[in-house]
């Protein structure tokens, strides 16, 4: 950073100015070229297959392929798996129900020393009707539960209580008729949806939760090491329990930070009645802001 | 993939793609090399990415990447191993300013929120879409990641000490 005054504008110019430039024609064609001189290879991609080493070896690879086998047996549960109305309910647009997606992001960098440098626990939860409309969201510290902020939409007013961030806790309304909502929907959930109507994803088994039998579905994520999604399915009706991507991670320590974290992601289809009566009500963080403490979840 | 999407999706969305990954990877040989690693996965699997999708896709794509060259340097040493072999690639480009040891040190989703605000201009909204958060999710990713980069360099005597204060609207 070469200079910069202590204005919070003043130091995002300093950022600004030590970002890398837009690349040059030549550095582009040779990205462009190793891009496609790998795909007419027609090579699995040297990261995967360096994953595939470090991460498996001989035992691994043969345990996996086993359960593959066995998950693929014809006449055993993939025979009875409907393609088509599983991808149906990967829309998320079963009406009457409500889609709650969540995103628990952990990572606690340490010194080895031993100083923490960084530590951080969020929770992000958003309830979506099956419109695409945004009811609820909420932002917490996922190691004690306690509330960072929530939003609870209606269709004239979003109204937010900010417990921590920033750092004055206020309640604020917002006239939200004129506001387009999106769906924030995961690009990955498409992506799975197109590898199960392909047959490209595999069902690896099944499992019995709260007494209904589920398929248990797994497809590639094609974005490094972990490059798995996995999805549970009610076999009565699709109905999607839970879909769940989890990517841990810890790093050596080599460069004197030792640091260890993980994302997970996880998504499921709510029937609104088992949620509490106020739940997507303005009053609801009306009570959190008076309360001052975490709002529990259901 | 036929080459009419291919080159539609490169001019489209290559630039950016590879000068974030080169922001995220600290220079700009590494950045080529997660970029093009990152293109040659579209060309592979990007049949599957709808249109409305594939930049969003790129993204996590890359970023993926980018964090996993991060984690573990015995990746980074086979990766170069690698490439020595098969790529003439030159020293042109990026020098790494001194600040970017202190980006090193956020994480690949602040690195990301960073590049996308400040290099890209992007709403908001838009990171939030294309990184799969909320606004005000996107928006507290930012203004951490920028208030942590300020307090470790004031920290450590790069910038002048003074008291930092929250907000999330002056950018």
């Amino acid at each position: 950073m070469s200079e910069y005054n202590d204005s919070r504008e003043a130091f995002v110019d300093g950022v600004r100015v030590d970002m890398p430039p837009v690349a040059g024609e030549d550095a582009l064609t040779r990205v462009k070229m190793r891009a496609l001189r790998s795909q007419r290879a027609s090579v699995e991609s040297p990261l995967r297959q360096r994953s595939w080493r470090m991460a498996g070896g001989l035992a691994a690879a043969v345990a996996v392929i086993a359960v593959a086998a066995v998950a693929l047996a014809p006449g055993q549960q993939s025979a009875a798996f409907a393609r088509g109305k599983a991808a149906e309910a990967l829309l998320f647009q079963v009406p009457g129900r409500v889609l709650h997606l969540e995103m628990t992001y952990t990572q606690k960098d340490k010194s080895t020393t031993g100083d923490v440098l960084y530590n951080t626990n969020e929770r992000w939860s958003v309830w979506v009707d099956a419109e695409g409309k945004r009811l609820r969201e909420e932002l917490v510290d996922s190691s004690d539960g306690s509330l960072n902020e929530i939003h609870v939409r209606t269709s004239e007013r979003d109204i937010v209580f900010h417990a921590k961030y920033p750092a004055d806790a206020r309640l604020v309304e917002y006239d939200a008729t004129d506001q387009r909502i999106e769906t924030p929907l995961d690009d990955w959930i498409p992506y799975m949806r197109a590898q199960i109507a392909d047959g490209s994803a595999k069902v690896a088994g099944t499992k019995t939760i709260d007494g209904d039998e589920y398929w248990v579905v797994t497809c590639s994520s094609g974005d490094g090491a972990d490059d798995k999604m996995t999805v549970t399915m009610r076999k009565s009706d699709y109905l999607l329990k839970t879909w769940v991507r989890d990517n841990p991670y810890e790093v050596d320590g080599k460069s004197g930070v030792i640091s260890k974290g993980a994302t997970l992601q996880v998504i499921e289809q709510l029937d609104p009645a088992t949620l509490p009566s106020d739940f997507f009500s303005p009053d609801a963080v009306r009570d959190a802001a008076k309360q001052g403490t975490p709002v529990e979840k259901p | 993939m036929d080459d009419e999407r291919f080159e539609s999706v490169w001019s489209a969305h290559g630039p950016a793609v590879l000068r974030y990954c080169t922001y995220s990877m600290g220079s700009s040989q590494e950045g080529e090399d997660v970029a093009a690693e990152t293109f040659a996965r579209f060309l592979a699997k990007g049949d599957h990415v709808a249109p409305e999708y594939v930049e969003a896709w790129l993204i996590r794509v890359a970023r993926n990447l980018c964090a996993s060259q991060h984690r573990t340097a015995k990746r980074r040493t086979m990766l170069q191993s690698r490439l020595a072999e098969q790529v003439s690639a030159k020293t042109d480009g990026w020098t790494q300013p001194d600040s970017w040891e202190y980006v090193r040190r956020l994480s690949e989703a602040e690195r990301l929120t960073i590049y996308l605000r400040i290099a890209e201009v992007r709403s908001f909204a838009d990171i939030a879409r294309l990184v799969g958060k909320s606004e005000s999710a996107a928006k507290m990713t930012f203004y951490r990641a920028i208030d942590r980069l300020r307090r470790n360099m004031q920290r450590d005597g790069v910038g002048p000490d003074t008291s930092l204060v929250g907000g999330a609207d002056c950018v």
